[in-house]
């Protein structure tokens, strides 16, 4: 076992107009899977049990954001805006060869901004998952 | 941090409402510490802390400068230099080759008086700057 840290992470965003890579400054990568549950407690039971139904799945995006219409400001985050359908790609350990890749349909849920006075400014954008996610290698 | 130690200096020494406040002009302003001798006013800064923030791929520091006037003649005039320090650095954008610099803010005033072997009252102002700058 070999733990490591997400400073190799890999973030994309593929939508109609192309590829955005959204890594280049961000801080912090979340994904959190999910699954719907239908309680099947019935009678006497004493414990709650449950049947697993839909699958679903959040990500979300942290980045220190950039000033102007560079990559990782307005040219990357106008892409993400709520409603925008489009595919996440991250690779957790970079993109070389054999690296694990997981890949979400996904529907944007827009750019949060905070602008601290004496602070980094950043965006948070949160992503919808939209269908399977498929697991692979790069 | 030669880069950003440059950048710092270049402002000061192209503050005229500063420089001319010193003996020696441009040449007053020293990084770390004063020669032995120096004539008084002049200007030091000093790097008092930080490092890299390791936030994101982007490579960032934030560091920690202090910057001050001496004086021989009295705290109000040691206060006056530091005063234009202030007007030169607080939340201003200092030039860095290789860097951006995004944050250039006051945080800490620190006054000072020592007496020299001469028995010489030295009077000394200045403030500690947070500098952060990303490549």
């Amino acid at each position: 076992m070999t733990a490591y840290t997400g400073s190799a992470l890999d973030v994309k965003w593929i939508d109609s107009s192309g590829t955005v890579l959204l890594h280049g400054d961000f801080t912090v990568f979340d994904y959190s899977p999910s699954i719907d549950l239908v309680d099947q407690s019935a009678g006497v039971d004493t414990n709650k049990t449950y049947l697993t139904t839909l699958k679903d799945g959040k990500a979300s995006l942290t980045t220190n954001f950039q000033s102007g219409t560079a990559v990782g400001g307005t040219a990357s985050f106008s892409r993400v805006y709520e409603g925008a359908s489009g595919t996440v790609v991250w690779s957790p350990e970079g993109t070389a060869a054999a690296k694990p890749k997981y890949t979400i349909p996904a529907i944007a849920m827009g750019a949060v901004f905070s602008y601290p006075y004496a602070g980094l400014v950043e965006a948070k954008c949160d992503f919808q998952q939209n269908g399977a996610r498929v697991e692979g290698t790069n | 941090m030669n880069a950003l130690n440059a950048g710092i200096l270049s402002t000061l020494q192209g503050g005229t409402a500063l420089t001319s406040l010193l003996s020696g002009g441009t040449a007053a302003i020293h990084y770390m510490q004063a020669p032995d001798k120096a004539a008084f006013p002049y200007v030091v800064f000093s790097i008092q802390g930080g490092g890299d923030l390791n936030l994101s791929p982007s490579r960032m520091k934030d560091m920690l400068y202090f910057v001050r006037g001496y004086s021989k003649t009295n705290p109000a005039n040691a206060g006056t230099i530091d005063a234009q320090i202030d007007a030169l650095l607080h939340n201003k954008t200092l030039t860095v080759t290789g860097w951006t610099n995004y944050r250039t803010q006051r945080e800490t005033d620190i006054d000072n008086e020592e007496v020299n072997t001469a028995g010489e009252h030295i009077y000394m102002a200045g403030g500690v700057y947070r500098v952060s700058i990303d490549s």
